[in-house]
């Protein structure tokens, strides 16, 4: 098996020419970086320090921003994993036609390759202060003055996060759902399971790696975005990437290479964690 | 993800739709239900967007809320003649570029990483995890934004090129994905064992492979993730703006429809590069079908 190893790694050459100088090393650089003292003007000293781990981990500032990062990404991943179920259970299980159902993924899934910005400016119509909804509700007099929390607030970063990323849930759902054997569930129904055991003991069990895929995709994006929170906030929240962009900003290159290590890590120990539940290598190549 | 075209429709055919959940001619209360929340997400899904494309086509006294007032095209002409809104047609010509440089090096590199990836070798495990990893976008994101600046890459790296190859990498990952699942789909949708199978059915090019497909689909992600990219060319692109840049300048200091009006152009030209994509894909695999019944 491992003969044509030279022929392989000829045909590997030019996604190494790509991965290595610019995701290798600059990850390595970032890591060096880290241990570094600046010289508060943008320079960076070589020593060896742990002063801006020290600083990072005994901050307020940090456990607050990881606090908010969390809490955004827990409810995105939580409103998109309700929604994204739903919507590729729908397509692989009611909607007969198959022709239709691919028509109707096809439909889902277009927005995601156009522009993110886009998207994200779209609420403003919607969600302004003078904007549809908020004219809506006072045309029906449910409020007496327009809503200010609806753009530029934390609900507003939740809707555009959950906008933009519920097709991550969707996709490798709708995969896995869609190689479930239906004669499974068939034969299920026949030996007298109710829909709900169905769902129970076939479907969510057999459905967990695109869930895992899913959530895997949907947290790092969230932890790791600062463009929506930073649009759709107006301002009002942070996030733990906007906050080292902002240490980039000020020439702290040593704390925000720390942080991005901090963060890195947080994010491995999150997938490792979804990963031990869900071996998603071997669920996708079985 | 990646694996959307290509894999979904192969599932599909691979598992007989047998309507097992709904029987008889009666449908349960379950699939209105879904129905219902299926159309709201679409609707959420769309319109938020379809809003500022009628809003685009306001006359002059437009704002940036509803109601309409007037019909015209008089932001899109402003969009392009106006100096106040900045240089849109400068940053256009300068993604459209950028994206189709990335999505020929896209291909490249993932062709040939495909094919590296149909059998073990040495080392398999060390690449795949490595391109998995530059794809954790969040991790490589932070990464490249304090590296970029820790490096002081910018000066050197002003022009185009430098935004390519910061973005080039997200591309890859996705290309690499579809890739990987070249083989995959091969060995489950060729049928029989690989041994009574012709050798050109191996090739991704040859025989009654979906690599065709799965290559549109590569180009797909290569060109609109790019085109759209904006966190790695914020660090990178220096003082000439991609379109990306240029909405996100326009979002601070324009308060006219011709926000909205870049939005309608932006989509127009995202909505034809992906009717192109979707119809090659479709087309490359009527023809698969064709040959494969007549084989």
């Amino acid at each position: 098996m491992r003969q044509p190893n030279l022929s392989a790694w000829l045909y590997v050459t030019p996604l190494m020419l790509v991965l290595v100088p610019f995701f290798l090393l600059p990850t390595l650089v970032v890591l060096v970086a880290s241990f570094f003292e600046t010289d508060g003007f943008g320079g960076l000293l070589p020593t060896f320090t742990l002063a801006n781990y020290a600083d990072i981990l005994t901050s307020a500032q940090t456990f607050h921003l990881y606090v908010a990062t969390l809490k955004f990404a827990v409810l995105t991943w939580l409103f998109t994993l309700i929604i994204g179920f739903l919507v590729a259970y729908f397509l692989v299980f009611h909607v007969k036609n198959q022709l239709l159902a691919i028509a109707l993924f096809l439909i889902c899934t277009i927005p995601f390759w156009t522009s993110n910005i886009i998207r994200m400016i779209s609420w403003i119509p919607l969600l302004g202060k003078e904007g549809l909804v908020n004219s809506a509700l006072l045309g029906v007099g449910l409020i007496q003055e327009p809503l200010e929390v609806l753009l530029y607030s934390g609900l507003a970063v939740v809707i555009a996060y959950v906008h933009q990323l519920t097709i991550f849930m969707v996709v490798p759902i709708f995969n896995s759902l869609a190689r479930i054997d239906k004669r499974v569930v068939e034969a299920a129904l026949d030996a007298g399971a109710s829909r709900l055991d169905v769902m129970r003991y076939i479907i969510i069990p057999m459905s967990k790696s695109g869930i895992a895929l899913g959530s895997t995709f949907v947290i790092s994006i969230v932890m790791g975005d600062f463009f929506v929170v930073k649009v759709m906030s107006g301002g009002g929240s942070a996030s733990v990437v906007s906050a080292f962009y902002e240490n980039v900003g000020v020439l702290q290159y040593p704390i925000a290479a720390a942080s991005a290590v901090l963060l890195t890590v947080v994010l491995i120990a999150v997938i490792a964690l979804i990963l031990r539940v869900v071996d998603i290598r071997r669920e996708i190549t079985q | 993800m990646t694996v959307a075209l290509g894999e979904a429709d192969m599932a599909m055919v691979r598992t007989r739709r047998v309507p097992a959940v709904a029987r008889g001619d009666r449908r349960p209360w379950t699939f209105y239900a879904l129905a219902a929340v299926f159309t709201l997400y679409v609707a959420a899904l769309y319109g938020p967007m379809i809003c500022i494309y009628i809003l685009s086509f306001q006359d002059i006294r437009g704002g940036l809320v509803f109601p309409m007032k007037g019909h015209s095209l008089h932001w899109f002409v402003d969009l392009f003649t106006q100096v106040r809104t900045g240089d849109v047609k400068g940053s256009f010509d300068r993604s459209i570029k950028l994206a189709a440089l990335v999505t020929v090096i896209a291909l490249v590199v993932s062709l040939m990483a495909g094919l590296a990836f149909r059998r073990r070798f040495f080392g398999d495990t060390f690449v795949f995890y490595l391109m998995q990893s530059g794809g954790a976008r969040a991790g490589a994101r932070s990464r490249h934004r304090s590296a970029v600046s820790v490096a002081r890459y910018q000066r050197e790296l002003v022009h185009l090129g430098a935004g390519c190859a910061a973005v080039v990498d997200a591309a890859v990952r996705r290309a690499g994905d579809v890739c990987r699942d070249v083989p995959l789909q091969q060995r489950v949708g060729g049928g029989g064992p690989r041994s009574r199978r012709h050798p050109l059915a191996d090739h991704p090019l040859g025989g009654d492979s979906g690599a065709g497909a799965g290559l549109v689909a590569v180009a797909l992600f290569g060109f609109t993730l790019s085109y759209d990219e904006f966190a790695r060319t914020l660090q990178t692109a220096g003082s000439l703006n991609t379109l990306p840049l240029e909405i996100w300048s326009m979002t601070l200091n324009v308060t006219s429809p011709s926000l909205y009006a870049l939005g309608t152009v932006t989509t127009i030209v995202s909505f034809a590069i992906i009717g192109g994509c979707i119809a090659a894909i479709v087309f490359i695999n009527k023809r698969r079908g064709v040959r494969a019944a007549t084989h």
